[in-house]
């Protein structure tokens, strides 16, 4: 089967700027392919390569098996986008940017966008100019899906949607797949990402890191745990406990050499083994949060990334002095 | 109105062509009234105009440096510089929004994620900027036809329509500079710029040649030229004008498609 997105050693740079390098990526049709990676790493620079919006400085690109450039147009016909920075029209109401949209296309059935208008729950009559930011992003939500196309291309679909939207939203890419539609959706949070994706790319500094089937992420989920102590523990207790990829020490006497009152410590798989090593020591508070991609990246791939310093697994660490003092 | 570019376009300029219109009939109207008690003193005015220098007349008259007659007093009060600007104006404001403002505003980036090919958006939008410009265009012709007929001047109303159709062309070919310059660079106030630059300069060119000798052989480099300069009305339809014109205007639209459709979008 010809892949929905397929790109060769993509290359766009913007004057002496990066914006990708060398990418290679394959994304199955059929599937809902996650496009991670922290801000500025290039996914809405793939995306617009992808649309023909912007041209690619070396590499090739192609779209449901047409070639982005030559058969930009009719990619486009079988394609829905929600742009990662959207803007409308402010002097037309919802109603009226949805039909201008839908003339553009044609051949889109006005029973299922009113059906997507429900569903997101947004109030089409309202004037674009009186939109808050979630609902604009509902009305770009709605433009990319009712065409039904083949390909969905979503740039951080869910950034602004409140938590019951982003739940109808998962629903809607869940029966696009099932419907036999490619979902290629990109986004700088990873939970959000192993919800919904079958696969995962990640992709750093415009460059790609990896590429996974989300589940076989999930056996290695990673966690951020930050322990506040009565008494200043030494990082290097956490050395070669099971699952502790990187101990950072993150408290005020840090830079003193005699351990720290408070410790970050990154966990992958199961927190089993740091939570009763942490148990031998007197435990003052504990909190645990989803630790931020380049965590994950160098929690998964530092050896990859060939990144100097607490990449490699146990590795003990300190925050930037700036951020000790 | 929202079934394509070209029409949306019109729909979103409804408001600003309806105050621009206004506009011009009122002046008109009222430039027209007051013809009546002006060629009364005729006489008078005729006289003190005879005595200014001659450069002087010929740059606000024209080289008759005729006021008072019906066709003297309307084109100078109204065509030499008054309906150029006009035309131009909105011309340059409709063309600067059509593609660089659309790019501004954000709103390219998605448009063009729909089947509508770059070439075609650009020549619904210059399809739009014409029906506008012929729009004030019509509006100019018929009310000044209309008033002429009433005060009972013996000015026809096709001479008068072969000078609105130079402004027309005129400004069209003006807005193109815009519509190209936005193109080419995403900016709409380098296309304002530009597009008013240019005209500026062509109409400084063309009223220079006028009364200096030197400067007389490239009268031709200037638009105004072909639209009859300070003396529109009486000047006729000449197949070179309108073809300069035209021409000048298709070329721009060709770079026009060029430049925009190599370029990146921004965001
Ligand atoms: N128009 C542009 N001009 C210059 N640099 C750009 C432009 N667009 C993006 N970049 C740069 O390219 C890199 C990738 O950006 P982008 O693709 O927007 O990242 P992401 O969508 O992953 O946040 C960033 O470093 C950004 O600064
Ligand atoms: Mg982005």
């Amino acid at each position: 089967m010809t892949a929905a997105i397929l790109t060769q050693r993509l290359t766009k740079s913007y004057g002496k700027q990066r914006g990708i390098v060398d990418l290679d990526l394959e994304v199955p049709p059929g599937r809902v392919f996650g496009f991670l990676g922290p801000n500025g790493a290039g996914k809405s620079t793939t995306i617009r390569v992808l649309l023909d919006l912007i041209r690619p400085t070396t590499g090739h690109a192609s779209v449901l098996g047409l070639d982005c450039r030559r058969d930009s147009l009719a990619i486009r016909r079988r394609t829905g986008y929600l742009p990662g920075e959207l803007s409308f029209y402010p002097r037309l109401s919802g109603h009226e940017t949805l039909r201008y949209f839908a003339n553009l296309r044609g051949g889109v059935q006005r029973g299922y966008v009113d059906d997507l208008c429900r569903r997101l729950d947004f109030d089409a009559g309202r004037r674009v100019a009186d939109l808050s930011t979630g609902n604009k992003r509902k009305l770009g939500l709605i433009q990319a899906f009712m065409h039904r196309p083949d390909l969905l291309i979503l740039d951080e679909p869910t950034s602004g949607l409140d938590p019951l939207v982003q739940h109808e939203f998962y629903h809607l890419v869940r029966e696009a797949r099932e419907a036999g539609q490619t979902v290629f959706l990109s986004s700088h949070v990873l939970p959000e990402a192993q919800r919904v994706c079958d696969m995962v790319a990640f992709v750093r500094e415009g460059t790609l890191v990896a590429i996974e089937d989300v589940g076989a992420l999930a056996g290695r989920a990673i966690r951020e745990i930050e322990v506040t102590f009565a008494a200043p523990v030494p990082a290097a207790a956490f050395l070669g406990v099971s699952g502790v990829t990187a101990v950072v020490e993150n408290g005020a006497e840090a830079s003193r050499g005699a351990g720290s009152s408070t410790l970050r410590l990154t966990v992958s798989g199961s927190l089993d083994a740091a939570v009763k090593k942490l148990a031998q020591f007197e435990v003052v508070t504990m909190t645990s949060r989803e630790p931020d991609l380049e965590d994950v990246f160098l929690a998964l791939y530092g050896d990859r990334m060939g990144h100097a310093g607490p990449a490699a697994p146990g590795a003990v660490g300190k925050e930037d002095a700036g951020h000790v003092a | 109105m929202l079934h394509d570019s070209f029409l949306k376009t019109l729909r979103d300029q409804a408001r600003n062509l309806l105050t621009w219109s206004v506009g011009v009939v009122a002046y008109v109207a009222m430039l027209m009234a007051v013809y009546p008690s002006i060629s009364k003193s005729a006489g008078r005015l005729q006289g003190y105009i005879d005595n200014l220098p001659a450069a002087l007349r010929a740059a606000f008259l024209g080289p008759s440096g005729d006021f008072t007659s019906p066709t003297g007093y309307i084109n100078t009060e109204l065509l030499s510089w008054l309906a150029p600007i006009v035309f131009i104006a909105f011309a340059i404001g409709v063309a600067g929004r059509a593609l660089a403002g659309e790019e501004e505003d954000g709103t390219l980036s998605l448009l063009l994620a729909y089947p509508v090919s770059r070439r075609r958006l650009v020549l619904q939008k210059f399809a739009a900027l014409t029906a506008l410009v012929s729009a004030i265009g019509a509006a100019f012709w018929a009310s000044l036809a209309i008033a002429t007929a009433i005060v009972g001047t013996p000015v026809g109303a096709g001479s008068i329509f072969a000078a609105v159709l130079l402004f027309t062309l005129l400004a069209l070919a003006i807005g193109s500079v815009t519509l190209a310059t936005g193109a080419a660079t995403g900016s709409r106030s380098a296309g304002t710029a530009v597009g008013a630059g240019v005209a500026v300069a062509m109409y400084l060119l063309n009223t220079l040649a006028q009364i200096n000798a030197a400067a007389h052989p490239y009268r031709v480099l200037s638009l105004f030229y072909y639209s009859g300069g300070t003396t529109p009305l009486g000047r006729g339809l000449a197949g070179v004008d309108v073809t300069v014109l035209v021409c000048t205007t298709l070329a721009l639209l060709a770079a026009t498609v060029l430049l925009f459709e190599r370029r990146d979008v921004r965001v």
